[in-house]
């Protein structure tokens, strides 16, 4: 039965695309994992189409319509900033909308309204469902909100389980063969070892957690392989995570939501990864507004959640986002599960830096620039970890923060920041 | 049985007092609750004390202790920031922690916890209970927590339902008998009424009301008068409501959660409120840990929450607590609110604001906020913003699409001038 659907579905990307029309909203799902096939011909084709809206959240992949001459055909418009297209955002050329991850499918529904949703997927299985591969992300919401629908299937993609559309539900489907967008394994320095062991010192046995990628989070991770019991309830999910589970540390039994599960609703990493993750059990991949919602992450006690940031000021205004005034990422899980951890019964919320950039200019600055969006409020941070060490920051007065702030600080800058918190406030 | 307890615990005041050790920790009650009889004691007993901690929230009543040649005696912790000790929190004399109302009884609890506590509650009931009377806030935590609880019972304290405590529960009792403190609602100017109007535009009859106190909040109440079935889920309760429950506007009839009843943390208004609270079945005062968690207020389908700020940024950044840099209130119950009203269903949060300030010489929506600003709600929480030139919907906007629409709110005289600057630090809008 869905197998007829399928074949008169079936159809090349230049005839999928032409159910797009001039003045339509296209929207892709993101970080990475996009249907490229569809998006380039799209760009190919962009002379057929004027005042096309282009919907993505960090594209990680090449894109080409940000390139000379998409003026009047496609705009961009995005919620989170990858290498592609931070300099169009900066320059006014593509939109960024601020959100928090967990509420994207509402911006989907009530106001990006796409009329045509690209999607990547699996395969059917024997009755006709294709997995989400890799992402769930937002795009249930995505496919709900869209007027119609075009899926790009790719025998490649990781069959994964908790998240899934049925041939019925799709407009027209191009099949592709193509491996799974990988991400490299991070650089891990000695300072983000440093940083590892202070947030593993932090994390007790039968913890749940939420971590992302990067060479801090993975560093972490790699200190955490003396620990026992722990499950995971996260974002994403990288290669980290899994090589616990393979030691036997992340067992998922302590849980007290979902326990014997990982649940997340993003998988980056290598193809060893996906290959890990297809077809098995342990895993479910969830959409975001599940996932990200702070009333779902407080139900796992000892939920501890680490994330990374780039500047924090003396007040404990933590900016995560932007870089000299402009929009550097985006905000994406990192409030949500700030504010799901604080509920949650033990739970910790641990952001984790290093003390310094790589020019050597201190991420501990006594104001924020102005221009500087704070991501995470003062008043929603809890624990700051840096190679120094790390300070606790809820139930503490503007005193004790910029103390314990300062001598998270890199020694060379302490004395200047004392100065002018002094300068600026009062005696500490 | 408990008759007899009673009699046990009865102490003075200046008896009560003595209880103070050096270098203890006194929490001394919050806002209209502050118990006043033994705050008085304790200031009359200063010479016997040498660095007393004094911990409360937004102070109302004796404030001795912040005056000059009070420091070797008291030193002073806050949550909130009020007229009173705006001054010491700003010369770093008194510390302020920032927190959200929601988790202070945490904090009361665990960072601030109390050697002693002073709590003023009603006297006992027919079976030995003391009603909580003007507020529930964080004394069911403090009580819990305070090595020492003295407790000041006064017989003028409304007797409110919701939140009781015990007489079995007490350490020592001090008997009063003082008049409530009195908020008189602020009054509105022209302005204010526009911008009440406009905020009354934005809600449907049958929603769930959060509205603080103030001139702007008062306005919107007065602004709804037309509408029908509403209901309150809120943290202060003030006079303005009580004119909408006599007019059968608010009757609770729609409410998802805890129909039928007001449910707020605090009461603050005049004695006509303190009178038409007591006793009265159709309100319950519960703890801030209930009232303000954002999950809670969530269950309240068109939860509409309204509250005043400072300041807004062209990136939608609200601060609602700082003036030059400097502590002027607290976090408050705001971001509560806002995070809960957001996760309701058909939810929606308002921050309405003046357009100006100094006498129309400076705009609330500036470029940027200046170094040191507190941002208390941020732009990824922040939705409906009013001013009397209209309002503003941010929540799912892009960066041009908010400043575009925050200049179109703005005095029309700052309007060029917002453009000029957002377009030389951004780009063209």
């Amino acid at each position: 039965m869905w197998k007829e659907q399928y074949n008169q579905k079936k159809v090349t990307a230049e005839e999928a695309i032409s159910h797009i029309k001039s003045g339509d909203t296209v929207a892709v799902g993101g970080p990475g994992h996009a249907p490229l096939l569809l998006v380039d011909t799209l760009v190919k084709h962009k002379d057929d189409f004027r005042d096309v809206t282009l919907y993505q959240m960090d594209p990680r992949e090449p894109i080409g319509y940000l390139a000379p001459g998409m003026e009047g055909h496609i705009h961009h418009v995005t919620s989170f900033c990858s290498a592609n297209n931070r300099g169009a955002v900066a320059s006014g050329q593509a939109d960024f909308i601020p959100c928090f991850y967990m509420d994207k499918p509402e911006l989907m529904r009530s106001e990006i309204r796409p009329d045509v949703a690209f999607i990547h997927v699996t395969p059917p299985d024997r009755d006709g469902y294709c997995s989400y591969g890799a992402i769930v992300s937002f795009i249930p919401g995505l496919v709900e909100s869209a007027k119609y629908v075009i899926a790009e299937v790719n025998d490649q993609l990781p069959y994964t389980y908790g998240s899934s559309i049925h041939v019925s539900e799709i407009g027209c489907l191009v099949e592709v063969s193509r491996p799974a967008y990988t991400v490299a394994p991070p650089v891990i320095g000695e300072a983000e070892c440093q940083i590892g062991e202070i947030c593993a010192s932090l994390i007790e046995d039968g913890s749940t957690l939420q971590i992302g990628i990067g060479a801090v989070p993975e560093a972490a991770l790699k200190m955490l392989r003396g620990k026992r019991d722990l499950g995971v309830h996260t974002e994403l999910l990288g290669e980290g995570l899994v090589e616990l589970m393979e030691l036997g540390v992340v067992t998922n039994k302590k849980k007290t939501y979902n326990p014997g599960k990982c649940t997340a609703t993003i998988y980056l990493g290598s193809q060893k990864l996906y290959d890990y993750l297809d077809h098995n059990p342990r895993f479910e991949v969830l959409p975001v507004n599940y996932t990200n919602d702070p009333r779902v992450i407080c139900r796992h006690e000892k939920m501890v959640s680490i994330n990374a940031c780039i500047q924090v000021d003396l007040l404990g205004q933590v900016n995560s986002e932007g870089i000299n005034g402009k929009q550097f990422s985006g905000i994406g899980g990192q409030v949500d599960f700030i504010r799901g951890a604080a509920m949650s019964p033990g739970g910790k919320s641990i952001l984790a830096f290093n003390s310094v950039t790589n020019k050597g200019i201190s991420k501990i600055v006594p104001t924020l620039p102005p221009g500087t969006a704070v991501t995470t409020s003062r008043t929603d941070v809890d624990y700051l970890v840096t190679e120094y060490g790390y300070a606790r920051l809820k139930g503490k007065s503007i005193r004790d923060r910029a103390k314990a702030l300062i001598s998270i600080a890199h020694p060379d800058s302490r004395a200047q920041l004392t100065e002018e918190f002094e300068k600026i406030f009062f005696k500490l | 049985m408990w008759q007899e307890l009673y009699k046990k615990k009865k102490i003075s005041a200046d008896e009560a007092v003595s209880l103070i050790k050096n270098g203890d920790r006194v929490s001394i009650g919050e806002n209209v609750d502050v118990a006043p009889t033994l705050v008085e004691a304790m200031l009359r007993n200063k010479d016997r004390y040498r660095d007393v901690e004094i911990v409360h929230m937004l102070p109302i009543g004796p404030q001795e202790y912040l005056e000059p040649g009070m420091e070797t005696h008291f030193k002073h912790h806050t949550m909130f920031c009020g007229a009173a000790n705006r001054a010491a929190v700003n010369c770093g004399f008194a510390d302020y922690t920032p927190s959200f109302y929601y988790n202070q009884g945490s904090i009361t609890k665990n960072e601030l916890r109390a050697d002693v506590l002073f709590v003023q509650l009603t006297p006992p009931d027919k079976n030995g209970y003391c009603s909580f009377g003007t507020s529930a806030s964080v004394k069911r935590e403090a009580m819990e927590s305070a090595k020492i609880v003295i407790a000041e019972l006064n017989d003028q304290m409304p007797y409110t339902y919701g939140s009781f405590v015990h007489i079995s529960d007490l350490d020592y009792i001090v008997e009063s008998s003082r008049p409530i403190t009195e908020f008189p609602p602020a009054p509105a100017g022209e302005v204010e009424m526009q911008i009440g109007e406009i905020c009354a535009s934005l809600i449907d009859d049958g929603s769930t009301l959060q509205v603080g106190i103030g001139a702007v909040p008062e306005a919107a109440l007065k602004m709804l008068r037309g509408k029908r079935d509403l209901g309150v889920h809120t943290e202060l309760l003030g006079d303005g409501l009580i004119d909408l429950m006599e007019a059968g506007v608010v009757n609770n009839k729609k409410k998802s959660l805890n129909p039928g009843k007001c449910i707020t943390t605090l009461y603050m208004g005049t004695k006509k409120l303190y009178d038409y609270i007591d006793r009265n079945p159709a309100f319950e005062v519960l703890p801030v840990a209930y009232t303000n968690d954002p999950r809670v207020i969530a269950q309240n389908d068109r939860m509409i929450s309204i509250n005043a700020c400072l300041q807004i940024d062209l990136l939608g950044q609200v601060n609602s607590e700082t003036i030059n840099g400097k502590q002027y209130s607290g976090i408050g119950g705001q971001v509560d609110f806002v995070r809960g009203a957001t996760m309701s269903r058909g939810g929606k949060s308002i921050l309405a604001v003046n357009s100006t300030t100094a006498g129309g010489k400076k705009s609330k929506i500036v470029p940027f906020l200046a170094p040191g600003t507190v941002v208390t709600t941020s732009r990824t929480d922040v939705d409906y913003v009013v001013t009397e030139y209209g309002y503003a919907r941010l929540k799912g906007k892009s960066i041009r699409e908010r400043a575009k629409a925050l200049i179109s709110i703005a005095h029309p005289n700052f309007r060029a001038e917002l453009t000029e600057a957002f377009e030389k630090a951004f780009f063209k809008l």
